[in-house]
């Protein structure tokens, strides 16, 4: 067989091709302007900014259309990034006042109008992933062109949880004259830090600098390109061939992988990200308080973090960890591993010859998810819980968990600030149906913890509502991974809690 | 002729040397160094499949988290292979594995076989509007791409052993449908079928009797050839975890496991990756021998089958 000749013209067009390709991903092409690509693990699936939860895209456009605000981590407090300052003016009623600097990317100012728009859009957007964020909302109106008025169903002390970088703000302008479909795609003129270049669905996403930013500095990357890699060893082996510059979730098995290189280096902070095992008590056999109880003395975490994590985790007693807001070290009762009382918990829950039950697990959303999963079946099974892991795909099991379809499940929420929205979106009557726990004390604790706007009294009452939840073990907690980013060395970059990456704190050393 | 001349022979009791000149004429053109080494590896497969629970060192499914990712050990130590990230046994879970490969591997081919030889004989015994119908349906399931069509099957059905068998034969058997269908067509124009019809005999039993006899070589050559593919589409599914349960220690999944650590702890991958190609290597070898010698039309003209 002959194989067609290329010729030389075809040849130098393709190497040019190559050239053009190469020119795009590579840093070093790049001499004027500086570009940092980061390796990402989430999904990367609309050009719509308000359908998508998930922590990657809300980064994305937080940067792109600006967010109300940001959570800061090291100051401990809530920063505005389009709103200038805030006041409760009563407990359902919080004024916000709009930079007055701050222009859009394509030349005009942010106005309240902008605001109350996109707030509405994320209410009833048919794509909208964001209604939770925007749940407690009743009312948002202008009282001047700078200044947005915030009515709430009921006092929300945590409000500013729910808006922190989930809130965007569109340009009404835009999307009134294209329609919303059309302005994502072709006028994503947000007011944010960054501008959007270009995104391809399920590959990547590239941003440019938005000169007009004033926080920006001069070492912020010009470009930043977030390539979407969901195998670890894929980042990994990118960064270390220089393919990309920051690597997100490096598993703790491949750290020593990016240390023995001399460019590169691993960075690492605490995550408030909760780890946990819901247990649905509407659906059999987790109607038994006993038995949900065997599950949490059954699971051993430390000997998992130690050797499924190599340590890289830390053990939850609660959904919080020492240092987040809502801590309090002296919550009760605490779970510790003991496979005696859990064996005599199943057959006080009426199951002496143990039991037979399905538990739901992710594969590659959470790091080691499915090997934490494998070994807590093993666990399970040792305390008469017969287990059997289902691992259907991660989209498949996320629509059918926020659909209280799964009775027994591994999972992660993030974002957990003050905490109280997670956990009332998790433990409150009718607020998900993810758990779909009911208890009518937990309910009136959590009101009455987001009528607390002072910190010892908000604090004490969700911590009142943990202990039942505690003790009623709908969910097992089970711990805050350390999460680990693969860095080259001329990159200086803290990671956030949040797992954000924010152009803005992407800093170059050499440039 | 072969079988009767050595029972005869058997019965006139022979000298044991003509006996055994007889045996060797019989065995010798099965001697061929692709059925040797492919008999030998699927042998081994088989082997292993059926003596798992005897040879496995321990329990597939057994962790010991103070023993996650240890490597191979080959010829001393309590881990020969090696273990995954929870502790548990490589070469045990090799073992298993080659159980549910074996498995997936003879059912898909049994049912796909039957199912497209049934039809098939019957699509090309009726021939006009049957046969018709029949070949609709083979080009409207043909139009899928295989695994995706199996990929979209087990979505919808979920893990387990049967929907992974039912997700295989799905496409399988239209291979066999078309070759029996063709050969079929022929064959009931032919005097024996026609003799078979004049002498009164039914339609089910010229199908069975006559037709189905004479089409049993190509299926047993499409067959071996299916066996192996169906192992790789078992991998497949199994790697992108539409398989059987995670319970169940199977090669696909494994190398599935493995690819996390594949820098860093490489036996996890390569194992099941070597059992795999050997075994697919192994089938491959002796359908090529089987077709070599039960149908020498096929080698002749260089067309494969499967």
């Amino acid at each position: 067989m002959r194989i067609p000749a290329i010729s030389r013209r075809g040849f130098s067009a393709m190497a040019a091709a190559v050239l053009v390709i190469s020119d795009a991903v590579s840093p070093v092409a790049a001499q004027s302007r500086t570009q940092i690509v980061v390796g990402v693990t989430d999904n990367i699936n609309s050009y719509n900014p308000v359908a998508d939860s998930a922590a990657f895209m809300a980064s994305v456009w937080c940067q792109v259309y600006g967010c109300l605000l940001t959570y800061d981590y090291d100051a401990a407090a809530y920063k505005g990034m389009l709103v200038e300052s805030w006041e409760v003016a009563d407990p359902t009623t919080w004024i916000f006042r709009l930079r007055r600097d701050v222009k859009s990317h394509d030349g005009h100012p942010l106005t309240a109008d902008d605001v109350i728009f996109s707030v509405d859009r994320m209410k009833n957007d048919k794509q909208s992933a964001k209604r939770a964020q925007v749940a407690p909302i009743k009312s948002a109106e202008a009282i001047d062109q700078h200044t947005v008025r915030i009515v709430t169903n009921g006092p929300t002390a945590d409000l500013l949880e729910y808006l922190t970088d989930h809130v965007l703000v569109m340009q009404k302008r835009l999307i009134e004259a294209y329609g919303d479909r059309e302005a994502d795609r072709n006028y994503p003129y947000g007011f944010g830090p960054y501008k959007l270049k270009e995104l391809v669905v399920g590959n990547r996403v590239v941003l440019e600098k938005n000169p007009d930013w004033k926080e920006l500095q001069a070492d912020n990357p010009d470009i930043m390109i977030y390539r979407l890699m969901r195998e670890p060893e894929q980042r990994v082996t990118a960064l270390l061939n220089d393919e990309i510059q920051i690597a997100q979730f490096v598993p703790p098995h491949l750290m020593a992988r990016i240390e023995s290189s001399a460019r590169h280096r691993v960075v690492k902070s605490g995550s408030i990200e909760m780890m946990f095992l819901a247990m649905m008590p509407k659906r059999k056999p987790w109607g038994s308080k006993e038995l949900r109880q065997a599950v949490a003395y059954a699971i051993d975490r430390e000997a998992i973090i130690k050797a499924v994590l190599q340590g890289q985790a830390r053990v939850l007693h609660g959904p919080f960890g020492p240092g987040q807001y809502a801590y309090d070290p002296n919550l009760e009762p605490k779970y510790s591993y003991n496979p005696e009382k859990a064996r005599a918990l199943v057959k006080q829950a009426g199951y002496p010859d143990g039991v037979d039950v399905e538990l739901f697990t992710p594969v590659g959303r959470y790091i080691n998810d499915k090997q934490i999963s494998e070994a807590m079946v093993a666990m399970l099974w040792a305390v008469g819980i017969r287990a059997t892991l289902k691992t259907p795909e991660w989209p498949t099991l996320w629509t059918d968990v926020q659909k209280g379809r799964v009775p027994f499940y591994y999972m992660g929420r993030g974002l957990m600030i003050s905490g109280g929205p997670a956990i009332s979106q998790y433990f409150e009557t009718d607020e998900s149906p993810r758990i779909g726990y009911s208890n009518s004390a937990v309910d009136d604790l959590l009101r009455h913890s987001r009528a607390a706007f002072d910190k010892a009294t908000y604090v004490k009452t969700i911590n009142r509502a943990l202990s039942i939840i505690l003790d009623e073990a709908p969910a097992h907690f089970l711990w805050q991974h350390n999460m680990l980013y693969g860095l080259a060395k001329d990159v200086k970059f803290t990671p956030r809690p949040d797992h954000r990456v924010f152009g803005m704190a992407v800093h170059m050393n050499s440039k | 002729m072969e079988n009767s001349a050595t029972l005869a022979a058997q019965v006139a009791g022979e000298p044991h040397s003509a006996q055994n000149r007889r045996l060797r004429a019989v065995i010798r053109p099965w001697l061929t160094p692709k059925v040797i080494a492919g008999g030998a590896i699927v042998l081994i497969l088989v082997v292993v499949g059926l003596l798992a629970p005897v040879i496995a060192p321990y329990d597939p499914n057994a962790q010991n988290l103070t023993q996650a990712l240890r490597p191979p050990v080959w010829f001393s130590g309590a881990h020969a292979l090696g273990t995954d990230a929870v502790g548990r046994d490589i070469l045990s879970r090799l073992f298993y594995g080659a159980r549910v490969s074996l498995v997936i591997a003879v059912m898909v081919v049994i049912i796909s076989g039957v199912l497209g030889l049934v039809l098939g004989a019957i699509s090309g015994y009726f021939a006009g509007k049957v046969d018709f119908l029949i070949q609709k349906l083979v080009e409207v399931v043909w139009a899928f791409p295989p695994l995706l069509l199996a990929i979209a099957i087990m979505a919808f059905l979920g893990q387990g052993l049967e929907n992974l068998i039912l997700a295989l034969v799905s496409q399988r058997w239209i291979a066999y449908c078309r070759v029996s269908r063709g050969q079929a067509l022929s064959l009931r124009t032919r005097e024996f079928v026609d003799a078979a019809r004049s002498l009164g005999a039914r339609h089910t039993r010229i199908i069975l009797r006559h037709i189905m006899p004479n089409l049993f070589p190509a299926a047993v050559v499409i067959g071996t050839f299916s066996m192996a593919s169906a192992i790789i589409a078992e991998a497949s599914l199994s790697f992108l975890g539409l398989g059987v349960p995670p319970e169940i220690p199977t090669w696909g999944s494994m190398l599935a496991d493995g690819r996390t650590y594949i820098s860093t702890s490489w036996w996890l991958a390569l194992f099941p990756g070597l059992c795999i190609f050997f075994t697919v290597l192994g089938i491959n070898l002796l359908g090529d021998g089987l077709r070599d010698i039960l149908d020498p039309r096929l080698k002749r003209s260089g067309s494969g089958i499967g």
